[in-house]
């Protein structure tokens, strides 16, 4: 019997392999944050019992205002759209919270759907991860506060993007990530680019900066 | 390089973010099958075009998604205002709809 | 007649420092009356008022133009010129002007500059190749020169052409039509002025229409911003302002304006001697006989009246000729501007009585009008001047819309649509 393998999108470029510990030799320094866990969740914000059912089920308040996202220790709630939410959380722990969330919604006009297949992001860390999102979208990162999230244009494809810590979080389309991380490579390459160590399985990107 | 207002991201953001949606509050026939060729024809093809002020569709392509209006002067490009679809319309109403 | 060009009086003109050549056409004053009034003095205009004088008798014809002569998208265009399309309307209309080209310079006494240095559409995908293979077979069904070659045969013509297969796109072949080329923008313009002008055309320049007198449906006159002009019939040529114009009628169009750039960059030594567009990879290359790159893509989304585009779209240009030609990728430069194209929902344009009696439109050229110049006056003249379409542009009617009829050229419009 074959054995279900999981494999992230940007499996093919190996870089658990050439992951380092980051230091000063490199401007940029990125990796995937891999297997991670994401819910699409739509309802309306303005449907008192829906947000109140979603803040009890998480145990965080569902962020409402535009382009916030909010944390627990244990998921990340992105805002997306008015009526639109995607929760990030470990791959192992996403069935239980789609569950949880499903069955608290019961009777309310609400969708909740694992799209974990769907996405992955990317941890953008170093002294010139600012320059590299200069050159590949549109949007003024430099003035990007830490506790909001953009959707933007990267390259010809588009990005859900947040500061995390020092350095920037970038969630994307799986069916893009592959043209995504090379064209961060590509982008990086006059800064020099390490691929840096990820301290645990997708830890980093819980981390509510 | 044109700069748009989202009124759901409730920012602005540049043009690349955004896809052009055509005229606003354009109205379909209510009842197609027995509209004639020249009401559907005009629903459908004819566009008013105007040289000046003009009401049109953006969608928030790579933010939020949503549709929403903007009332923009396409002999200057300078713009007005960008509205929430259901608030746009009745901005346009009060202007007076389509002149 | 004594201002025709010719050898002799370039010669002796040549003797006296070029001093003394007359102006190429008369610059006339508004009458209060005329036969036929055209709006709008670009090519396709003039082109109208030439035939209406030439080939149907009218003397009594003005021109009018709100800016001057040839300084909307005449001027403004890449000048590629084909007539490689997919329907048989289309592929008829656009072939009767390549057959006008071919001789208009002599027609003219006037030298437009066609160079019939062919035009290759790549393709880079399998589907693509089934279609160039598709259109190929159309074309040589209606008489038009085309042919399939392969990547093999697009390399050994155009060498500098990236057809790695390591390429993001690689090139599969491309539809070769010989007859195609490109000619000199404004000297189109000129000569059809020149030519107009001999047979008495009046060519008033800045004079901008600001309404229409139609009395009980018919056409009386226009109002414009010299006076107003009483005439018979009206021929409107406006290209992206055709909506302005139709709304003075009451007449809705089935037309969108839209910004459409391109550029020029320094001149180089000759590197290109074909016309090189690529739907998939999304844009197109010629060199001018100065020796600069002529460079087009899409319009910009957004609707404008501007005649300026946005500069990402520049760059998604740049990028894409760069991804054909790496070896343009150091070459500046020289200049940008931007056209208004006036584009229909099934990229063919209308040529077409309107339920105003006097009163045509010939517009929704979109994005390849220049190509047509010669041809597009030549129909439009017959229209005007016998109240009924020429055979070649019955089915470029307006009423097509309401009828179903659509001419669906939007994959032969090629790049910019």
């Amino acid at each position: 019997m074959l054995e279900h393998v999981s494999r992230s999108p940007l499996h093919a470029f190996g870089l658990p392999l050439q992951a380092t510990a980051i230091n000063d030799t490199r401007g940029v320094w990125a990796n995937e944050l891999p297997s991670l866990g994401y819910v699409s969740l739509r309802g309306d914000s303005k449907d008192r019992t829906f947000v109140e059912k979603v803040t009890h089920s998480l145990g965080v308040a569902l962020p409402t205002s535009p382009c916030t996202y909010a944390g627990t220790d244990g998921a990340k709630v992105l805002w997306i759209s008015p009526d639109e939410w995607l929760i990030v959380s470990q791959r192992d722990r996403i069935g239980s919270l789609a569950a949880d969330l499903k069955a608290a919604l019961q009777g309310v006009r609400s969708q909740v759907a694992d799209n974990s297949g769907g996405y992955t992001q990317v941890l953008l860390r170093g002294r010139n991860a600012l320059d590299v999102l200069q050159h590949t979208t549109v949007y003024d990162f430099a003035a990007l506060e830490p506790g909001r999230v953009v959707g933007t244009t990267f390259g010809k494809s588009s990005v859900y993007a947040h500061r995390s810590g020092e350095g920037f979080c970038l969630v994307m389309r799986r069916s893009f990530a592959d043209y995504i991380w090379r064209y961060l490579v590509r982008a990086a390459a006059p800064y020099g680019l390490g691929i840096a160590v990820v301290e645990t399985t997708g830890h980093a990107a819980l981390v509510v900066a | 390089m044109l700069v748009l207002f989202c009124p759901h991201c409730q920012e602005k953001r540049e043009e690349e973010e955004f896809g052009y949606g055509g005229e606003a509050f354009r109205i379909r026939p209510a009842s197609p099958d027995t509209a004639d060729d020249d009401t559907w024809a005009d629903y459908l093809f004819m566009r008013t075009n105007p040289k000046g002020w003009n009401w049109e569709l953006w969608s928030h392509a790579t933010g939020c998604r949503k549709f929403f209006v903007v009332k923009r002067n396409t002999a200057t490009n300078s713009i007005a205002g960008s509205w929430t679809l259901s608030d746009g319309r009745k901005v346009y109403d009060a202007e007076g709809g389509s002149q | 007649m004594k201002k025709d060009y010719s050898i002799w009086s370039l010669f002796t003109k040549g003797l006296n420092y070029n001093e003394g050549w007359d102006p190429a056409w008369r610059s006339a004053e508004l009458k209060p009356s005329y036969n036929v009034v055209i709006v709008g003095a670009g090519g396709h205009g003039l082109a109208t008022a030439y035939y209406l004088a030439k080939e149907h008798g009218v003397r009594d014809i003005a021109v009018i133009e709100k800016g001057y002569l040839g300084g909307g998208n005449t001027a403004r265009n890449t000048t590629i010129v084909r007539s490689n399309y997919l329907w048989d309307e289309a592929t008829m209309l656009y072939e009767h002007a390549l057959k006008l080209w071919e001789h208009l310079t002599e027609e003219l006494n006037f030298n437009v500059m066609f160079s019939q240095r062919g035009v290759f559409n790549l393709g880079h995908t399998l589907q693509d190749m089934r279609d160039i293979e598709r259109r190929v077979n159309a074309n040589v069904l209606n008489g038009v020169d085309a042919q399939v070659l392969d990547a093999a045969e697009v390399k050994r013509r155009i060498p500098i052409l990236n057809t790695s297969r390591n390429a993001r796109y690689p090139v599969l072949g491309a539809s070769y039509q010989p007859r195609a080329g490109v000619a000199r923008h404004d000297a189109v313009a000129w000569g059809f002025a020149r030519a107009a002008s001999k047979y008495g055309v009046d060519i008033v320049e800045n004079c901008e229409v600001t309404g229409m007198d139609i009395v009980n449906g018919r056409l009386q006159g226009l109002q414009t911003s010299r006076g107003s002009v009483r005439a018979d019939r009206v021929g409107c040529v406006a290209s992206g302002h055709s909506s302005v114009l139709a709304k003075m009628a009451g007449i809705r169009l089935p037309i969108e304006s839209h910004p459409l750039q391109a550029f020029v960059s320094e001149s180089m030594k000759p590197v290109l001697d074909t016309v090189v567009m690529s739907n998939a990879v999304h844009g197109y290359a010629s060199q001018s006989d100065k020796g600069e790159l002529v460079i087009g893509a899409g319009i910009d989304h957004y609707t404008s009246y501007t005649q300026r585009g946005s500069p990402h779209i520049i760059e998604h240009t740049a990028a894409a000729i760069i991804e054909l030609f790496p070896i343009f990728s150091r070459v500046r430069m020289n200049r940008q501007w931007g056209g208004i194209v006036d584009t229909t929902p099934d990229a063919c344009p209308i040529i077409s009585k309107t339920k105003v009696k006097g009163l045509y439109f010939n517009c929704g050229w979109g994005t390849g009008g220049f190509k047509a110049t010669p041809g597009s006056g030549n129909v439009f003249a017959h229209t005007i001047a016998n109240d009924e379409p020429h055979p070649l542009n019955k089915a470029f009617s307006l009423d097509r819309f309401s009828t179903g009829h659509l001419i669906d050229e939007h994959g032969a419009a090629a790049v910019a649509h």
